[in-house]
């Protein structure tokens, strides 16, 4: 089946089966960067944003995510250009592996966006769905503070 | 993960829908949020019918009441400032509850209701608010939809009114709601509830329901004793009722299985949280 949706701020076109989920549709087309993990919407490493909302990537049909905006990490920001949200992260060290990064980046993204000065507590709920095997828990939540207080007065 | 979805469809109107969900020769689902169907196994499923182009997920606070469409995310109840008054603390607090920001969401309230089983925070939520269910079923004989609406089910076997309808709508009436307040606990801030309690002040009557992971098939419990108890001290309330609460919780709440925790375990924790809802309705502890 064909699917229309909007990814990265641009209209695409694309193909994939009824049963086909959206982070390998995403993945099939260039968008590695949201990554397949628990495949239950449990470990958030497959986070992207839907209509400006964190999404588990992983468990939303693609034939779902049609007439939808998508936002990936390809779109935040780039190795040249990094986000203030990845500066942050490199920052504090927020970053071991790296494979959990880019859903907790967008869950940082999609928090930021509704609500530029979280507190401590909001951040904690936003990534609570972000489970890293580094065990790294604390110091994405002192780079999303950091990174919203950078942020203000941006949006 | 399906081994033989061959159909998407997305129906626009609420005929459509049950048409093709009551297709004879193929086994089809309603698909939501997906945050259930698609994260189950299924072997068999050829067809699903997703509701986003329904127009069902409303949500409005009108004329006394809260009607909330069935497509409707917990993320937007949650948020709904018409919902952040203290009658309908135990909806916003079970929508909150639900797993993490991502799932919350995806997930919509018809999908939790459909879902029947004990590991859920909105059923006890539902149940003390006195909610009411809106259904759609297709009427084969005279090849025409049929709306009817049913009290939120609490009892055994009613359940069975839900059989083959599509979920439109949630009404949860808000005068004569006084306060409500809902209190559970998982092993982790995103795991499933070992048990939920809420309870709500409806007119002269203190409602308790309580669901408990692990438990029997008719896991949502209205705590009748509790409720006959705690309404009394609406009026005076004797310095001990937390030891009469938590006496009439433990008797009330079953200790039942070894899933995911002992059932005494739960029965304590239920009984734990239920004396603390109540607390929240009496104004000893606060709203989360």
């Amino acid at each position: 089946m064909k699917i229309e949706l909007r990814v990265n701020d641009r209209d695409v076109s694309w193909d994939c089966e009824p049963h086909e989920f959206l982070t390998e549709v995403l993945r099939r087309n260039g968008l590695t960067g949201t990554k397949r993990g628990c495949e239950s919407g449990d470990c958030g490493a497959c986070a992207v944003m839907l209509d400006g909302r964190e999404a588990p990537s992983c468990i939303v049909l693609a034939a779902q995510a049609a007439g939808h905006e998508i936002t990936t990490i390809e779109s935040i920001g780039s190795f040249e250009a990094p986000h203030a949200i990845q500066e942050a992260f490199v920052d504090r060290t927020a970053i071991q592996c790296g494979y959990c990064t880019p859903g907790m980046v967008i869950a940082a993204k999609a928090l930021i966006d509704r609500n530029p000065a979280p507190s401590e507590r909001e951040v904690r709920r936003h990534l609570a769905g972000h489970v890293c095997r580094c065990t790294g828990h604390v110091k994405p939540v002192a780079a999303v503070l950091e990174a919203a207080r950078g942020m203000e007065g941006e949006s | 993960m399906y081994l033989s979805l061959e159909h998407y469809e997305r129906p626009s109107t609420v005929e459509e829908c049950l048409r093709l969900l009551h297709h004879p020769d193929e086994e089809a689902a309603i698909l939501a949020g997906g945050t259930e169907l698609n994260v189950r196994g299924h072997e068999a499923l050829e067809r699903v019918v997703d509701i986003q182009g329904l127009g069902i997920d409303r949500l409005r606070v009108d004329r006394g009441e809260v009607r909330i469409g069935a497509g409707t995310t917990l993320a937007r109840i949650a948020e709904h400032r018409g919902l952040a008054e203290p009658p309908m603390a135990a909806l916003r607090e079970a929508a909150l509850a639900f797993a993490n920001v991502a799932i919350q969401n995806r997930s919509t309230m018809g999908g939790r209701i459909m879902i029947d089983r004990p590991d859920q925070d909105l059923p006890p939520a539902l149940a003390v608010l006195g909610a009411r269910l809106r259904l759609a079923h297709f009427d084969r004989a005279e090849e025409r939809v049929r709306e009817v609406e049913i009290d939120y089910p609490t009892r055994d076997g009613a359940r069975a009114a839900l059989e083959g309808a599509l979920l439109l709508e949630v009404i949860i009436p808000v005068d004569g709601t006084d306060a409500s307040a809902l209190r559970r606990m998982g092993r982790s801030a995103v795991d499933a509830p070992l048990a939920t309690v809420a309870v709500a002040i409806r007119g002269d009557r203190v409602r308790v329901a309580a669901n408990m992971q692990g438990s029997t098939a008719d896991s949502l419990r209205l705590l009748e004793k509790t409720e006959a108890l705690a309404s009394a001290w609406l009026s005076r309330r004797p310095e001990g009722w937390r030891d009469e609460a938590r006496a009439s919780l433990a008797a009330e709440l079953e200790a039942y299985g070894d899933d995911w925790a002992s059932g005494e375990y739960r029965r304590d924790l239920g009984t734990t949280l239920g004396v603390r809802a109540l607390a929240v309705l009496f104004g000893e502890e606060e709203l989360s």
